[in-house]
């Protein structure tokens, strides 16, 4: 069994208009790595290069240690993918889903099914146009747990739920993991969730990957030192990540906070959100 | 492939129903007893042929709404498997209208038998040419620009098949002198030419769905 899960190589793809830049990351084994970025960064593209739904232009994408296109069939039989949408027949029931999808997963589990849809309290023979929109994405993870998956692949899949989905979402990922053979890898726009549960954050900002840390290691370092001119004027600019000018000071965005601090005790030194370091990558000045 | 045969298979189930089967029915009844002896022509030459390719347009419409080409693509099944199957699955329906038009002639045959039954015969497989035809055109449109394309290639194939019967008619099959005459030799070449034909337009159907997700 190979440590990385999946394993990205300089992936590209020319849209013309849009650029995958030499997109590389690592995602080992038993974690979730969120995939941060605004919209049009990327992430989408790099999913769809992933699921072979789109052509790359050059890069190499393995997944489980296999080549994405040549063991492709291989590959996507331990994969489960949920996207933001219903994708399923909205005039078939659960039941019939289960029905053909057992046809097309070698590895279909019809207990296993039926324990995440009792588990999830989706009824079994309710068309599935009468679902909600949290029970339509509690029906796709059900299908996407139910076939042995080790790797779970979610493209904004919990975007327009309400808290308390995304909650029993971020669960079912937290238990998806307890097996450490298993990897989650969830692009969203919705940062707290992945702060809450993400081991790993990759942040992709057009077309082009900015950082891949584990989390703990952005949100124990990163921290913002809010200063005056006089201040911002003496800092080591070998240490500014990113820069905002406000009204009356500045914030800058610091690799290491705990140095920052002891370096400038007349600035006010907080730690860094993962979405004030998406913020100050976006829309801050870079040195 | 099971798995996409069985979708597909529910999805006509749910779309179509006993309902639709019973119209169907009363239509073919309706026919024969209205037009006797020509009913099975149109039986065969029109209502099996448009009732089957309008089932596989009403999967691709399915799979548009659904936007299931997309999720399929994260299945393991290959893009050629995806076309694949729809194909064998508009075969399959082909053969279940040839089965129907093999009967409706048969009945025909023993109820108004106004020609011969070798004639009947040749209606039902020639039905099951058109079928293959009509669905030789429709599948790759669908692939290619999407439901509304394989629509309009029915609809411009009903016309010309009208057309053609008009125009035999007025002429006294004239046109058909090469057919009159060499029937077999006809015959066998039509046969071969529409699986050819079929097995063509799987082929660009699946160049054009691999070329959807480039």
């Amino acid at each position: 069994m190979t440590e990385n899960i999946l394993e990205i190589d300089n992936l590209s793809k020319d849209y013309g208009d849009f650029v995958l830049d030499r997109v590389s990351f690592l995602l080992p084994r038993g974690v979730i790595m969120g995939l941060i970025g605004e919209n049009g960064a990327g992430k989408s593209t790099t999913i769809n290069c992933i699921l072979n739904e789109i052509q790359k232009n050059s890069g190499k994408v393995l997944i489980f240690g296999k080549d994405h296109i040549s063991d492709e069939i291989e590959i996507k039989s331990k994969l489960g993918v949920v996207f933001d949408e219903n994708h399923f027949p909205d005039i078939f029931t659960p039941m019939e889903i289960g029905k053909y999808m057992s046809g097309i997963y070698p590895g279909w589990e019809w207990v296993a099914y039926r324990q995440f849809l009792e588990k999830f309290e989706l009824p079994k023979d309710k068309k599935i146009k009468d679902f909600s929109k949290g029970m339509k994405v509690k029906l796709a993870f059900a299908v996407a747990l139910s076939h042995k998956a080790e790797l779970l692949i979610l493209d904004e899949a919990t975007s327009g739920l309400d808290p308390i989905i995304r909650d029993d979402v971020l669960d079912m990922l937290i238990d998806f993991v307890q097996d450490e053979s298993h990897s989650v890898l969830v692009s969203s726009h919705i940062i707290s969730d992945l702060e809450k549960v993400a081991d790993y954050i990759t942040f992709l900002h057009k077309g082009k990957v900015i950082f891949s840390h584990e989390k703990d290691d952005l949100v124990d370092n990163y921290g913002i030192v809010s200063c005056g001119a006089a201040i911002f004027d003496t800092l080591d600019k070998t240490e500014i990540i990113a820069y905002r000018k406000e009204d009356y000071q500045y914030k800058v965005l610091v690799k290491n906070r705990n140095k920052a601090a002891k370096n400038y005790p007349k600035a006010i030194v907080t730690p860094a959100t993962i979405e004030e370091i998406m913020l100050f990558y976006v829309k801050g000045e870079i040195q | 492939m099971k798995g996409l045969l069985t979708k597909d298979l529910l999805t006509i189930q749910k779309k179509y129903g006993l309902k639709r089967l019973v119209m169907d029915i009363a239509i073919i009844i309706a026919l024969m007893i209205v037009l006797e002896g020509t009913g099975a022509i149109y039986i065969s030459f029109l209502l099996i042929p448009l009732e089957v390719a309008s089932m596989v347009i009403s999967l691709t419409t399915c799979d548009e709404q659904w936007k299931w080409g997309k999720y399929s693509i994260s299945l393991p099944v290959s893009k050629t498997q995806i076309v694949k199957s729809r194909y064998v699955f508009a075969g399959s329906m082909a053969l279940i209208g040839l089965s129907v038009a093999l009967l409706v002639n048969a009945i025909s045959y023993f109820c108004f038998p106004a020609y011969r039954f070798g004639f009947y015969l040749f209606v039902a497989i020639a039905s099951f040419c058109v079928t293959l035809i009509f669905l030789s055109f429709t599948l790759p449109s669908n692939y290619s620009l999407g439901v509304n394309a394989g629509f309009a290639a029915m609809i411009i194939l009903v016309v010309l098949l009208v057309v053609l019967g008009i125009w035999s008619k007025l002429t006294d099959n004239a046109i058909m002198w090469f057919i009159v005459e060499h029937f077999e030799t006809s015959m066998g070449i039509a046969f071969v030419s529409t699986i050819l034909l079929f097995a063509l337009s799987y082929a660009l159907s699946t160049t054009f769905f691999k070329r959807k997700y480039v």
